[in-house]
């Protein structure tokens, strides 16, 4: 039978059990609002009992090991949508900013300034010869230049802004790094030790969360309890205990690239996404040099490397093609380069003059075949490269003495040729080969097949998190916006001017006559659209006469210019100066309604599955009472059990 | 499902955060009147609107442009409106002239009417609008009339037509040529100023014969007055019309424009009570369900 003093031992375990046990609910009561804190709960366990008799005797309670509740698929899955999320906010904030500067609803944008523009060629025809009517229409022409400049101007600024605003998180990422690299060197040290290092790994989930955010990331953890993060494009973040930086380059439009920094200090372009709409005509691949956008590659024909085929052949490969008695010689030139004379022994065979000319030390390029057609053998001699700058010459002097073996022997099978391709419909580009580097800057083709394809340059390959949403407004959402602002304002100015330009203005005191017109507005673009400064200079210049006759009561140009608001003139014929400008604010709308739809979708979403780990991982403060409670009773218990045996023991001492 | 006091005070928040953005934007609805405050909220729309607003803005330039017709034509109107009466007072002399009555002496009196009634013609062919000769063509600059001595008469304008623009690529024109209507030039038609000389000549001359070859003449220039006061009523009629149309066309979009763009007032007070009175009740739920935990009842 086991002591009384055994069960001292185990009332002092049981006391020593829930004190921990209240400790730890301790611990998750004093942690209740910090962020990223996982509940814990200490795990207990029955000591090993004793063999004795009636019976198993046992030894108390032990305390296993500090567990805490967490989920860790969840981790992940709120790390992907938290990506989309960040990604939606920062794409939402920049594109509500650019609505801003697009604010029609105020009645003061472009729209406006163009209807105001119009009504002021109607204003000078319904009255061609005052100056008031003119000095009017110079005004809302400068206006309409300002109001065209202006937008251009401020969303080059957000676009500038946002370019800016990526330096910050990209030091964020880089301070997050290092930060999961020190707590996998801390969470593995504690961990090897036998414990769990409960606390660290939340602090680390909650730095996957933030950087989460930011950028794409994917991680995992090893057997070692260390995690392994990688960015956008598979290249490693952390790894074991080494964290990667990430870096900025200003690339060829002044904008920032986002590079990943080799452990040697030389960065890697995270490179962008490159596709081809026919992968059969051609695939494209690119470098941090290739500028975002859209080209129509049309191919028109391939490269190809020259071939000469033997016409006769000869029965079999082994049939001798020099039995002369004496030594003849085969002469080839191959891209016009030295002439190559071969010689060929007496009793060579087919085979055999394949390989002299194969092993040739002074081969330029040029490799021999025989090639069976089902009734014969013939010599094939192929160029090793493409191009029409290399051709196979074959017997070029006609000095040869293999018989059958001349020039007139052989046919040409394959001319050689350069590719030829056209560029956004460009004029026609020659290259040699088919692996083309210096056509789209930053982008090399590798052309297949004649044809057409699409060759898309998106932007970079980060797929997720703020900085995806920011270079989702700054490379693609806002250069199509300037592009289309620019159309707009090109046809404006090429419009008017071919209009204006057909008219006279008032008479010039200088001559007596009537000024010839003149443009009526300078610049190829939204950025330099303006009134031409001859026109500011002297508004008897504005052309409203059709007739060098008819100054100054002829308003038939006037008309003219006035009648382009109604002119289907974009889109190919198909859209008015209003539609387009009208459609533009409508397709910004919509891009920017369609990121907070779907900044809303992400964020019920993330808040779903945040709920869903705070109802896992979460301390209710209820559940910690009760537990407090529990323990306590327990711990009471434990220390009136021992009160109990000191009792017994005082009654055995005063039994003696 | 396991409920922690975070997660309830994050809900809470969290639904307390849209039952304030959803306020924000009826209160943003009813103070800028507007449905639309920028594109996102309905893109359609605002292309629907940004259509309607250039309309309107065209309608006020077409009405514009109209009333500037109008006044042209109006003066032109007055000044054919005297022109004929003029030459009725003319045909009148000439008819009293012509009779064996009229004797040498009525005749000279007559010839200083004449030249009177010739020069107020003159002077109304030379009507004005703002700075612009309205009879003389292309060349609003020079008065399109003028005369000699001999009351030979000159016509310095030219053929020129002045459109206004009325609708979408519809034009209309506003002048009516002096040479078509008085005169004066190779090839012109009835010569009003050319028939007064002759009429005032025959009367200094005493021949009642050449007074009298002036009458069919007379008649026929107020007829060729008459058509182009008719073409002046046939154009002022057109740009009546034209001005109601529009302006009726306007009050559609107008209405078109504020269906699309302004705010339904009372849908957004009313949708304005219902958010308030939500937003109150989850206030009140929250301060209710953020108090008690165990702790409250354990001391």
């Amino acid at each position: 039978m086991p002591s009384v003093f055994g069960i001292f031992s185990t009332g002092k375990l049981a006391l020593l059990t829930h004190q921990k046990a209240i400790d730890v609910t301790g611990h998750n009561i004093a942690n209740a609002d910090t962020p990223g804190f996982s509940r814990q709960r200490l795990n207990v366990e029955t000591r090993e009992p004793i063999s004795f008799w009636p019976g198993q005797m046992g030894t108390g309670v032990r305390a296993a090991e500090i567990q805490r509740i967490h989920d860790r698929l969840l981790g992940v899955q709120i790390n992907k949508e938290n990506q989309n999320l960040g990604r939606w906010e920062a794409q939402k904030g920049g594109l509500e900013r650019v609505e801003m500067i697009l604010d029609e609803s105020t009645g003061y944008g472009l729209n406006q300034s163009m209807s105001e523009f119009w009504n002021a060629w109607h204003d000078l025809a319904d009255d061609p010869s005052s100056q008031a009517a003119r000095v009017a229409l110079l005004a809302k022409g400068q206006r309409m230049g300002d109001s065209f400049q202006k937008i251009r101007a401020d969303l080059e600024q957000i676009q500038k802004d946002i370019d800016t605003t990526i330096d910050g998180p990209i030091k964020e990422i880089n301070l997050i790094a290092d930060q999961i690299a020190d707590l996998n060197q801390k969470i593995n040290q504690i961990e090897a030790g036998g414990q769990n290092a409960n606390d660290l790994r939340d602090q680390r989930d909650l730095l996957l969360d933030e950087l989460s955010s930011i950028i794409d990331i994917n991680s995992f953890e090893n057997a070692e309890g260390k995690v392994t993060v990688l960015v956008s494009g598979g290249r490693p973040l952390v790894e074991n205990v080494t964290s990667w930086e990430l870096s900025t380059e200003t690339n060829a439009s002044g904008l920032r690239d986002i590079v990943w920094v080799d452990g040697d200090g030389t960065t890697e372009y995270l490179a962008r996404s490159t596709t081809s709409s026919d992968m059969t005509v051609l695939t494209a691949l690119s470098n941090m040099d290739a500028v975002a956008g859209q080209y129509q590659v049309v191919v028109n024909q391939l490269a190809q490397a020259e071939r000469e085929s033997h016409n006769a052949g000869e029965i079999s490969e082994d049939s001798v093609i020099n039995s002369s008695g004496g030594a003849q010689t085969f002469e080839y030139r191959y891209a016009g380069g030295p002439l190559i004379t071969v010689n060929v022994p007496d009793g060579t065979t087919l085979s055999g003059l394949r390989d002299l000319i194969n092993n040739d030390p002074n081969n330029p390029g040029v490799s021999a075949s025989v090639l069976y057609d089902g009734i014969d053998f013939h010599l094939v001699l192929e160029g090793q490269d493409t191009g029409a700058a290399n051709p196979i010459d074959i017997d070029p002097l006609g000095m040869a003495t293999l018989a059958n073996y001349v020039a007139a022997d052989f046919n040409e099978i394959q001319t050689a040729l350069d590719a030829q391709m056209t560029i956004n419909g460009g004029p026609v580009v020659n290259r040699a080969t088919n692996y083309v580097t210096d056509v789209i800057p930053g982008v090399t083709l590798d052309l297949l097949a004649t044809g057409n394809a699409t060759v898309t340059v998106g932007p970079d390959s980060i797929s997720g998190g703020k900085i995806k949403g920011w270079l989702e407004v700054r490379d693609v959402a806002i250069p199509q916006y300037l592009s289309e602002l620019d159309i707009l304002a090109r046809n404006m100015v090429g419009t008017v001017n071919s209009v204006h330009s057909r008219g006279y203005g008032l008479v010039d005191s200088a001559t007596g006559e009537p000024f010839y017109a003149v443009d009526f507005f300078t610049g190829t673009s939204a950025s330099d659209i303006a009134v031409n400064q001859a026109i500011v200079d002297d508004i008897s210049r504005i052309a409203a006469s059709a007739s060098f006759g008819g100054v100054p009561g002829d308003n038939g140009n006037a008309i003219s210019v006035a009648n382009l608001q109604y002119g289907l003139t974009m889109n190919n014929g198909n859209a008015s100066f209003d539609d387009y400008y009208n459609s533009l604010v409508s397709v910004i709308g919509s891009e920017s309604r369609e990121a907070t739809i779907n900044y809303d979708h992400e964020s019920a979403v993330v808040n779903q599955l945040s709920n869903y780990r705070e109802s896992i991982s979460g301390v209710s403060l209820d559940e910690e009472m009760v537990n407090l409670i529990k323990f306590q009773h327990a711990y009471d218990a434990a220390a009136k059990l021992i009160a109990t045996v000191d009792e017994l023991l005082e009654t055995v001492i005063s039994m003696a | 499902m396991r409920v922690t006091n975070k997660l309830m005070a994050d809900t809470v928040v969290n639904n307390l955060f849209k039952n304030t953005e959803r306020l924000l934007r009826t209160q943003t609805m009813i103070s800028s009147g507007k449905r639309i405050n920028r594109p996102s909220d309905d893109p359609m729309g605002m292309s629907q609107v940004l259509g309607y607003r250039k309309t309107v803005s065209s309608i006020d330039q077409y009405e514009k442009n109209i009333n500037h017709g109008v006044s042209w034509l109006g003066i032109s109107d007055s000044a054919l409106e005297t022109v004929d009466s003029l030459l009725i007072r003319a045909k009148e002399l000439a008819v009293n002239q012509a009779t064996d009555t009229a004797t040498a002496e009525t005749r000279l009196i007559a010839a200083e009417e004449v030249k009177n009634l010739y020069d107020q013609i003159m002077q109304l062919a030379n009507s004005k609008s703002g700075n612009s000769y309205i009879f003389a063509g292309h060349k609003t600059d020079t008065s399109p009339y003028s005369r000699d001595n001999n009351f030979n008469a000159t016509y310095n304008g030219d053929d020129g037509d002045i459109r206004i623009i009325i609708g979408e690529n519809v034009e209309i024109s506003i002048n009516g040529k002096g040479i078509d209507i008085f005169g004066s030039g190779p090839g012109s038609a009835v010569d009003i100023f050319d028939i007064l000389r002759d009429l005032n000549d025959g009367m200094e001359i005493n021949d009642p014969d050449a007074i009298a070859a002036q009458i069919d003449l007379l008649s026929d220039c107020l007829d060729q007055v008459l058509k182009a006061r008719a073409d002046v009523g046939a154009e002022l009629n057109r740009l009546e019309s034209t001005a109601n149309y529009w302006g009726e066309f306007k009050l559609n979009v107008t209405k078109m424009l504020s269906e699309t763009e302004d705010a339904d007032f009372t849908k957004a007070v009313t949708e304005l009570a219902t958010q308030e009175a939500i937003y109150e009740a989850s206030l009140g739920a929250t301060s209710m369900m953020i108090q008690p935990t165990l702790i409250n009842f354990l001391m």
